[in-house]
C-alpha cells in the first residue's frame, strides 16, 4: 500500500463552484500574435469560449464544430483548410493577420487520431509566413506524464526559433502570470548578471517574443514548465534550474544561492530579506491569534511546503486541500503527517466535500476551493496563477492573509470575478 | 462557412440539459468525462450551483479507461458515492469520449441498478447535441419509468413541463408562472422541472391539462398526451400574454391541443428558444397587429410548432446571412448577438442563459412582469 492511498483514493470528482483555472486556451493565448481554432464537438469549446468573452480575449479564438457525421467519415479533416483561410481572409483585412495559428483538438481526437503533423504541414505550406502548430485540451490525459497543463507550456514555447547566440537574460518558465513586479527576484538576478528577465506575458509582438530564445538560463517556478525547459535545453541549449516557488524562507535563500551558482555570479546577502520574511511570518501568525488557516492546492502549487512554512512559524492549520500529491510536494507531506497527523487533508474534488464543515467558518482560507468547500468566511482571494515569489512572496501572502482575516469575504462575487476553467 | 463559429459561443450541450432536468430529484447524476464536459455544466449552464448539494459527478475518465473500454472503475465509484449519499436515482451521462468508444450508458445504468436495486437512468448524450434535447430525453425517461396513472383527476390540474434554468433563468420565472396560474384558479399538479419531485413525477397523469413552456416540454407533452390522454398547450404567457391561459381554459373544455404560434412577416426578428419566442411575438403582435415579427431559432425547431416563415438557423453564418438581408430592423436576442450585428439594425437584449450563461444570467427579465412588458412596448415603439 502506498503512502498516501489512505489519503488521496479514486473516486468521482466533485467540481465545486470554486474549482479551476485558466485553462488551456487562455495559456495558448499568452503567445503573442496568436489566433486559436478549436476543432472538436461544440460543448468542448463552450466554457472556453464564455471565459474569453468575461475576460475579453474572445477576438483571437474560433470554432470549427464536428458533427456525428464528420465524425464518422473524418471529411472535416478536409475542410480545416477552408476554414482556416476564411478566418485568415477576414483577419487581414482587419489588419489583425496572425503570426502563430494553432489548431486546438479536444479529448476525442486522442481516439479519433487526426494526423495533425500532416494537417499543420499542409497549412504551414499554403501560408508560410504563419507559423501553424496543434494544441491539445485532452483532460482524459491528466493522469498521463504529459497532461494538458504541461503539454500546451511546451507548444506556447515550441514557436521559439533557436537564437545564433546567447545573451544575458534569464527566462522565468512554469508561471503562467508574471511574477509580481515588486518581488526582489528582478534586482537580484540583476545584481548576478542577468540583463533581462524574460516572461511570455513581457511582450505583445511575435518577433520581441523570440528574445526568449537568446537567454543563458531559463528558472522553472512552477513543476508544470519543467517539460517545456527540458525541450528548450535540447532545442535551443538553454539549461534550466527548478526553481519552484516556495515559502520557507531557508528554501528561498537555497534557491537564490542555486541560481547566483548556475550563473556564475556571487549571491548578494540575503539575510536581512530572509529576516523581513520571517517576521512577516511571525507577526501574521501573532495577529491571527490563534485563528486557523487552510490551505488550498488549487491555488498554492505546493501546498503541503506552505502548511509546513506556517506550522513552523507559529500559526495554526486547520486543514489542507489537495487532490493528488505532487512529486516536488511529497516531502513536506511526509513531514505533515508525521508532526502533524491531526490535520485534516481533504481531497478537492471528492463527491464528500458536497457537505461543507461548519467548524471552518472562523477560518481564513488561501484560495477559492479551500474557502468555498471549507465555508471558511475569510478567504484570500488567489488562484493558482497568483504572481507570489520569494521572500516578498512571502510577505504578500502575509499582508493578504491578514486582509481576509479582517474582513468577511463575499465568496460568490469572488468567485465571478475569478473567471474559473475546468 | 458550415459548423465554423466565428464569433458566438456554442450553446449548452445535452448533457448539461440532463443534469439541469435532474438537480432538484435528490439523485446522484455523473457525467462520464474527464473534467471539461463537467466543468461546462457546473461552470458555465447551472445558475444554481453556487450554494446547492446536488450530487452532480465527473467520472473522471481518462485515456486508458477509455482505451480498455473499463466500465467497472465507473461503476465502482458511482456505488462508492452512493453509499456516502443514498440516492433516490442514479443517472449515468454520456459525452463526446464515450460516444466514440461505443460506451453503453443504458447498459452501464442497467448493471447499477442490478447491483444497488436504486432506480438508474442511462443517457448518451454526446455533446453534439443541445441542452433542449438533453431536457426532453430526461423528462421522457422519468414519466416512462415514475408516471402512473392517477386514481382520479385534479379538476383544474396543470403540470408545467420544461421548466429550465437555460432557459427562463434560475430567478422567478418559473415561480411567475406557478403563481400566474394559481391567480387563475389552477392547482399545479407537476413542475417539469424546476422545483420537481420524484413524487410529482409519479403524479402527472392527475393534470386535466398540460402546459408545455419550452420546447423541451414538447416531448412530454406528447407522451403524457400518448400514455394518459392528457390534452395540451405550448405556450409561456410572455409579458402576462392572456392567451396561453385562455388556451389552457380552451384545452379544458374541448380537450383540444393547442399552440401559440403565429405566422412570420419581415420587420422585427426574434432569435430565441422557439416556445418562448412565439408566446412573446404573440404579445407584440397583440400589441401592435401590423407589425411583422418573425421567430428563428439556432437550438431545437420543431415544424409543428413554427409560423409559416418561421425558420431553424443553427449555423452562426445562417444567422448573420438573416441579420445582413435587410428585412429586419430590429432583433430581439441573447446580447451576444451584438458582436454579429449589422450597423443599422437595433439589438433589444433578452438574455439567453443556454447561450450566453453567466454572462448575463442575472439580467434574464420576468418574463410574465413588467420588464417584458416594457420590452413589447419598445419593440412597438421602434
Amino acid at each position: 500500500m502506498n503512502c498516501c492511498d489512505d489519503v488521496f483514493e479514486t473516486s468521482l470528482h466533485y467540481a465545486s463552484p470554486a474549482h479551476g483555472g485558466w485553462g488551456v486556451l487562455k495559456t495558448g493565448q499568452l503567445i503573442p500574435e496568436s489566433y486559436h481554432l478549436f476543432v472538436s464537438p461544440a460543448a468542448c469549446g463552450r466554457h472556453g469560449a464564455l471565459a474569453a468573452r468575461l475576460e475579453n480575449r474572445n477576438r483571437t479564438v474560433s470554432y470549427y464544430h464536428l458533427t456525428e457525421q464528420s465524425i464518422v467519415s473524418g471529411d472535416y479533416e478536409k475542410e480545416i483548410p477552408a476554414a482556416v483561410e476564411l478566418l485568415l481572409g477576414r483577419l487581414t483585412k482587419q489588419g489583425r493577420r496572425p503570426r502563430v495559428f494553432s489548431v486546438f483538438v479536444s479529448c476525442i481526437d486522442d481516439l479519433l487520431g487526426t494526423d495533425l503533423d500532416a494537417l499543420t504541414d499542409e497549412l504551414s505550406s499554403s501560408w508560410p509566413d504563419i507559423r501553424f502548430i496543434s494544441c491539445h485540451m485532452n483532460p482524459t490525459t491528466t493522469d498521463t506524464g504529459v497532461p494538458p497543463a504541461v503539454n500546451i507550456q511546451t507548444k506556447i514555447y515550441s514557436v521559439l526559433e533557436p537564437a545564433a547566440e546567447h545573451d544575458e537574460g534569464v527566462n522565468l518558465i512554469g508561471n503562467l502570470q508574471a511574477i509580481r513586479p515588486d518581488c526582489e527576484l528582478f534586482p537580484l538576478l540583476k545584481s548576478m548578471g542577468a540583463e533581462e528577465v524574460r516572461h511570455i506575458s513581457d511582450y505583445k509582438r511575435f518577433d520581441d517574443y523570440q528574445a526568449m530564445a537568446r537567454s543563458r538560463l531559463s528558472l522553472v517556478l512552477a513543476p508544470p514548465g519543467k517539460l517545456s525547459a527540458q525541450q528548450m535545453e535540447k532545442r535551443l541549449g538553454i539549461p534550466f534550474l527548478m526553481a519552484l516557488t516556495a515559502f520557507r524562507p531557508e528554501t528561498i535563500t537555497r534557491t537564490y544561492r542555486q541560481i547566483a551558482e548556475d550563473l556564475g555570479a556571487e549571491c548578494p546577502e540575503l539575510e536581512e530579506m530572509e529576516a523581513k520574511a520571517r517576521d512577516a511570518l511571525r507577526q501574521t501568525a501573532e495577529a491571527l491569534d490563534g485563528r486557523s488557516v487552510i490551505v488550498d492546492g488549487e491555488a498554492i502549487t505546493r501546498p503541503f511546503e506552505l502548511a509546513r512554512t506556517l506550522l513552523e512559524n507559529g500559526f495554526s492549520v486547520h486543514s489542507v486541500y489537495e487532490q493528488k500529491l505532487l512529486p516536488s510536494d511529497r516531502q513536506d507531506f511526509e513531514w505533515l503527517r508525521e508532526h502533524h497527523p491531526r490535520i485534516s487533508i481533504r481531497q478537492t474534488l471528492h463527491p464528500k466535500e458536497t457537505v461543507s464543515d461548519p467548524e471552518a467558518e472562523d477560518c481564513i482560507a488561501i484560495g477559492y476551493s479551500a474557502g468555498y468547500l471549507s465555508g471558511a468566511k475569510h478567504v484570500v482571494d488567489i488562484g493558482g496563477q497568483n504572481g507570489l515569489y520569494g521572500y516578498r512572496g512571502v510577505c504578500t501572502l502575509m499582508e493578504l492573509i491578514r486582509a481576509a482575516a479582517a474582513e468577511e469575504t463575499d465568496m460568490r462575487r469572488l468567485l465571478e470575478d475569478a473567471v474559473l476553467v475546468i | 462557412m458550415k459548423n465554423l463559429w466565428i464569433s458566438l459561443p456554442a450553446y449548452a450541450p445535452d448533457y448539461s440539459g440532463i443534469c439541469s432536468a435532474l438537480f432538484d430529484l435528490g439523485g446522484i447524476s455523473v457525467l462520464h468525462d474527464a473534467s471539461g464536459c463537467t466543468g461546462n455544466y457546473t461552470g458555465y449552464d447551472e445558475p444554481r450551483w453556487f450554494g446547492s448539494s446536488a450530487k452532480v459527478f465527473c467520472s473522471g475518465l481518462r485515456e486508458i479507461d477509455a482505451v480498455m473500454g473499463n466500465d467497472e472503475k465507473l461503476l465502482d465509484n458511482v456505488i462508492k458515492a452512493g453509499s456516502l449519499f443514498p440516492p433516490s436515482i442514479y443517472a449515468v451521462i454520456g459525452s463526446p469520449v464515450p460516444m466514440v468508444i461505443g460506451s453503453d450508458m443504458r447498459g452501464i445504468a442497467r448493471e447499477l441498478e442490478a447491483r444497488t436495486g436504486v432506480p438508474s437512468f442511462g443517457f448518451p448524450a454526446n455533446g453534439l447535441r443541445l441542452y433542449d434535447r438533453g431536457i426532453s430525453d430526461a423528462l421522457c425517461a422519468l414519466i416512462r419509468r415514475f408516471a402512473r396513472p392517477a386514481a382520479s383527476v385534479i379538476p383544474r390540474g396543470v403540470n408545467l413541463l420544461g421548466t429550465n434554468p437555460l432557459d427562463l433563468g434560475a430567478g422567478e420565472n418559473a415561480a411567475d408562472l406557478e403563481k400566474a396560474l394559481r391567480d387563475r384558479g389552477f392547482t399545479v399538479v407537476g413542475r417539469m422541472m424546476m422545483g420537481a419531485s420524484l413524487g410529482e413525477v409519479a403524479a402527472l397523469s392527475g393534470a386535466e391539462v398540460n402546459l408545455a413552456v419550452t420546447v423541451s416540454g414538447l416531448e412530454a407533452a406528447k407522451l403524457l398526451k400518448e400514455s394518459f390522454g392528457t390534452p395540451y398547450v405550448v405556450g409561456m404567457p410572455m409579458a402576462g400574454c392572456e392567451d396561453v391561459f385562455s388556451a389552457l381554459e380552451a384545452a379544458l373544455r374541448d380537450g383540444e391541443c393547442r399552440v401559440i404560434r403565429d405566422d412570420a412577416a419581415d420587420g422585427v426578428l426574434i432569435v430565441g428558444e422557439q416556445v418562448c419566442a412565439n408566446s412573446l411575438r404573440r404579445a407584440i403582435i397583440n400589441r401592435a397587429p401590423g407589425l411583422g415579427v418573425t421567430v428563428v431559432a439556432m437550438t431545437a425547431f420543431e415544424d409543428c410548432l413554427a409560423g409559416k416563415g418561421d425558420r431553424a438557423v443553427p449555423e452562426e453564418e445562417q444567422l448573420l446571412d438573416l441579420l445582413e438581408s435587410g428585412r429586419f430592423h430590429t432583433l430581439i436576442g441573447d446580447p451576444v448577438f451584438g458582436d454579429i450585428l449589422p450597423e443599422k439594425m437595433r439589438l433589444i437584449p433578452l438574455p439567453h442563459p443556454a447561450l450566453s450563461s453567466k454572462l448575463y444570467w442575472d439580467q434574464v427579465p420576468h418574463f410574465l412582469g413588467t420588464t417584458l412588458t416594457e420590452l413589447v412596448e419598445d419593440v412597438v415603439n421602434g
